[in-house]
């Protein structure tokens, strides 16, 4: 049988045309297959490697995905606030071990400035627990002062010392804080995270920026210079969110009811770990809607594959009859069909697997400065592996169709054939 | 606005109202309860809430003897963790505290957990404390042996290692960390 | 299987040999017929009489309803269908009369083919001292194949060349029976000589019996025996009475 091979190899090369086009539909199908599991994998990934040790997050009474969402991925607005005193009162809790508030709402150039405190470079930690490194300059300790995110600086070509504005809110026609320039004190190193895209600056400078402006426009003929705020109270009245970290995680859902019954203000703790999950049950749907899809087109490049094989074997009687006068039996002519299919599926999924790395490895940076997600070239990994086993093993079923017919047809044929 | 945000966003919508009642903790579902587990360390804090009806087959105080028996019984197991969770021996876990809120029992302050005419909730909580806290890599869920009409457990899971949420059923009642 | 292809005696047995397609007149039914080891038998008939339908028999590629055929001393009815396939790679090369060869292979891969079916012809090269290359090579020259063609595509060689490539094939490891399905009507008539002399001679050199099919009776002179299947099979007398 092995020796049969070589045989189908040639046959194959003899009908390269047919035998190519078949091989590149059954490798696009498969690079769609590999490419949505691997975006899915990796988008999780990214997602849920963006916000760890951080035990609850604070923030207005919303949906507790709405709150995740816009308060650490930067996707959608918040629609409330939560008032400065409700943050102290958290923060004096004695089980509270840290509270990082986060005021969100300008933007620069595209990019999304964060309010908050230094603390934020303290105990804010994505991945496995890492802390945001400065590759450049330190944390802002003043007023006007920003520090930039490792994206931010590569697309604006930023370095220490460099003069921005900000722009309040964040959509396309923003209004400039023209009058009250930032020095960029800091650059933080890469972390794969919404934080490469943001501008830190601290909740004084939001509060600075903000003095003579009311309702998201600026109050008419008042006017406040820089050097002047400081004259003014920059205490925080309100902050969009906070997070917060705990002395002992196990009195975490004891803090989360407490604050979610507050009565003083209207209040929602979300467990963000759980919360992504409960994100990704949803989200998790559409991607295997996806993967279905996905699975569907490869039905129909193997569907594909049985046609063009089928086709050919009403040129191939002569062919197969040759092979029957010098001995091959209708097992061998069933053998060599299927081994053909099946090669024409192995090159598919072989060439499909290339084909997702050059795409991966092409985009990667694309996709990481567009959509924050980190998308990394490599070897198939486990389910990956196992998708293309299925891929396989549908090929090698789709293989029997032409294989049987071939079968039958060496059976009726013998060596002559009649034509 | 790009696709994933896109993605994300209807994700958000769509999920806005389960998941608000998730993190309150206010659904009341039938066949459903939630288990919030918080360990720290060696220290595991258990807290179940869940339609009483889960538990005994009825929501309003009990009206005859049969049923007085089964919320008897339905307490009884749970004060006792051992008919509760199966955490791995290796942890040496020792049970420090637990409480079960008696649903209608006369109390000024338990009004309020009883419910209305027609809904009744039942709350438990545990503490234990591990000595072998590096064993504690997850425990297993009886409660389903116990309470047939138990179907489906929404747990929440903060730990060290992060959090999580996991749904089990009587089929696979493992709690991982 | 080595001892079968050199006993002596008959290289074919057909005795008592019935055979019908499905659903039509019997087609073959002959009483008996031997052929000895190392004859030369040109059998002829006209279109329709069952000689491509006997070859196939005799070939293991269809069963006959009753009788025997033994070839080379097997009696092919005691033989798994595998076993014919097997028995037919190693002990018996054909040769059509068009379209025998594989048309994107080689002119030398058309040729080592029936090595690759057989273990038998590879072995009872390398008994020779030979490998299936140069044997491949040698029947090549032997039958007036140019050395430069065999890298050729079988689809650009000529009819001529085809034919002289199936009968090389055929030869091969030394099968001991060489069956011919007019394999010369495709060619005129000076080729057709040149190739039934080279034929003969390789079959000679090879000590292989040759079965020789034709309805083209002016061919008969070169064979050792001639043989009339009208007159062998009953079941065409039926028909024609
Ligand atoms: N595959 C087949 N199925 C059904 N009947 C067939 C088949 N092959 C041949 N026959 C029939 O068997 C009879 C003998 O055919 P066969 O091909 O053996 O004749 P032949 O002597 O080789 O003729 P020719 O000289 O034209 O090659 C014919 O009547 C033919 O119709
Ligand atoms: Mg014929
Ligand atoms: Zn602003």
């Amino acid at each position: 049988m092995i020796r049969l091979l070589p045989l189908a190899l040639a046959s194959l090369w003899n009908r390269r045309l047919t035998a190519g086009l078949t091989v590149i539909v059954v490798a696009l199908s498969v690079s769609l297959l590999l490419g949505v599991e691997r975006l899915r994998n990796d988008a999780r990934e990214s997602f849920a490697s963006t916000v760890s040790r951080t035990d609850l997050i604070v923030g207005a009474r919303s949906g507790p995905v709405q709150l995740l969402l816009y308060s650490v991925f930067h996707i959608g607005d918040a629609t409330n606030e939560v008032s400065w005193p409700a943050v102290q009162r958290i923060a004096a809790r004695q089980e509270v071990a840290w509270v990082v508030p986060l005021s969100l709402g300008d933007s620069h150039r595209g990019f999304r400035v964060v309010g908050t405190t230094p603390d934020f470079f303290r105990h804010y930690r994505y991945g496995d627990g890492r802390r945001i490194g400065f590759a450049a300059g330190r944390p802002f300790a003043d007023v006007f002062e920003a520090v930039v995110g490792a994206e931010v600086a590569a697309r604006l070509g930023y370095r220490e010392g460099a003069r921005i504005t900000l722009a309040h809110g964040s959509g396309e026609h923003v209004a400039e804080h023209g009058d009250k320039p930032f020095s960029v004190v800091g650059v933080l190193a890469p972390t794969g995270t919404p934080v490469d895209r943001s501008v830190l600056v601290s909740l004084e400078s939001i509060e600075a920026i903000h003095l003579d402006w009311q309702g998201g426009a600026p109050i008419p003929g008042l006017k406040i210079a820089p050097e002047m705020v400081r004259k003014f109270d920059l205490a925080p009245k309100r902050v969009t969110a906070a997070l917060v970290g705990l002395e002992n995680r196990a009195m975490v859902f004891r803090l989360q009811r407490a604050i979610n019954e507050d009565t003083r203000e209207p209040l929602l703790a979300i467990l963000p770990g759980v919360t992504l999950d409960q994100l990704w049950d949803v989200v998790g749907i559409g991607a295997r809607v996806l993967l279905a899809v996905s699975a569907l087109v490869v039905a129909v490049g193997l569907a594909g594959l049985v046609a063009v094989m089928v086709a050919s074997l009403g040129e191939r009687r002569r062919e197969l009859a040759i092979l029957r006068a010098l001995g091959a039996g209708p097992r061998d002519v069933f053998f060599l069909v299927a081994a053909e299919s099946v090669l024409l599926t192995l090159a598919g999924c072989v060439l499909g697997v290339a084909l997702v790395q050059v795409l991966v490895f092409s985009m990667a940076a694309w996709l990481q400065a567009n959509y924050g997600l980190a998308v990394s070239p490599g070897w198939p990994v486990g389910r990956e592996w196992m998708l293309l086993g299925a891929v396989m093993l549908a090929g090698l079923l789709a293989s029997l169709v032409p294989a049987l017919r071939a079968y039958r047809q060496s059976l009726a044929d013998g060596m002559m054939v009649r034509m | 606005m790009n696709m994933t945000n896109a993605l994300l966003l209807f994700a958000a919508c769509t999920s806005l109202a389960p998941t608000a009642m998730a993190a309150t903790g206010h659904a009341h579902e039938h066949g459903v309860a939630s288990l919030n587990v918080a360990r720290s360390g060696g220290s595991l804090l258990i807290e179940l809430d869940g339609p009483l009806d889960n538990f005994v087959g009825f929501e309003h105080a009990p009206r005859n003897a049969e049923q007085k028996r089964r919320l008897a019984d339905a307490l009884a197991i749970l004060r006792e963790p051992a008919r509760v969770v199966n955490l791995p021996a290796a942890a040496a876990c020792r049970l420090v505290d637990a409480a079960v809120a008696e649903p209608f029992a006369e109390k000024p302050g338990a009004a309020h957990d009883a419910g209305d005419e027609n809904h009744a909730d039942l709350e438990a909580n545990w503490h234990f404390e591990c000595a072998n806290a590096a064993a504690l890599d997850g425990f297993e869920v009886t409660l389903f042996k116990h309470f047939p009409r138990l179907g489906k457990l929404r747990v929440q899971v903060a730990g060290d290692g992060g959090q999580s949420a996991q749904t089990l059923r009587p089929a696979s009642a493992q709690v991982g960390f | 299987m080595e001892r079968v292809a050199t006993t002596p005696g008959r290289a074919l047995e057909l005795r008592g040999l019935r055979f019908a397609w499905p659903g039509q007149a019997p087609c073959i039914d002959i009483p008996g017929f031997p052929v000895a080891a190392g004859e030369r038998c040109f059998l002829h008939g006209p279109s329709g009489s069952g000689k491509t339908t006997l070859l196939s028999i005799v070939g293991g590629v269809l069963s006959p309803r009753e009788g025997r055929v033994c070839v080379l001393g097997e009696d092919l009815a005691q033989l798994s269908a595998r076993a014919r396939d097997r028995f037919r790679a190693d002990h018996i090369g054909f040769v059509f009369q068009l379209f025998n060869l594989i048309p994107y292979l080689s002119m030398q891969d058309n040729i080592l083919l029936a090595c690759r079916f057989s273990a038998a012809r590879r072995k009872r090269i390398a008994a020779a001292g030979s490998t299936p290359l140069a044997e491949a090579r040698r029947l090549a020259a032997r039958l007036d194949l140019p050395a430069n063609l065999l890298a050729r595509p079988a689809m650009t060689l000529s009819v001529g060349q085809q034919q002289r490539v199936a009968a090389a094939r055929a030869l091969i490891g030394r099968p001991g029976l060489i069956i011919a399905d007019e394999p010369t009507s495709a060619l005129d008539a000076d080729r057709q000589t040149r190739f039934l002399d080279l034929l003969l001679s390789e079959c000679d050199a090879a000590g292989a019996t040759l079965l020789f099919v034709s309805h083209d009776r002016r061919l008969s002179a070169h064979f050792d025996r001639v043989v009339d299947l009208s007159a062998l099979n009953q079941a065409a007398k039926e028909v024609a009475s």
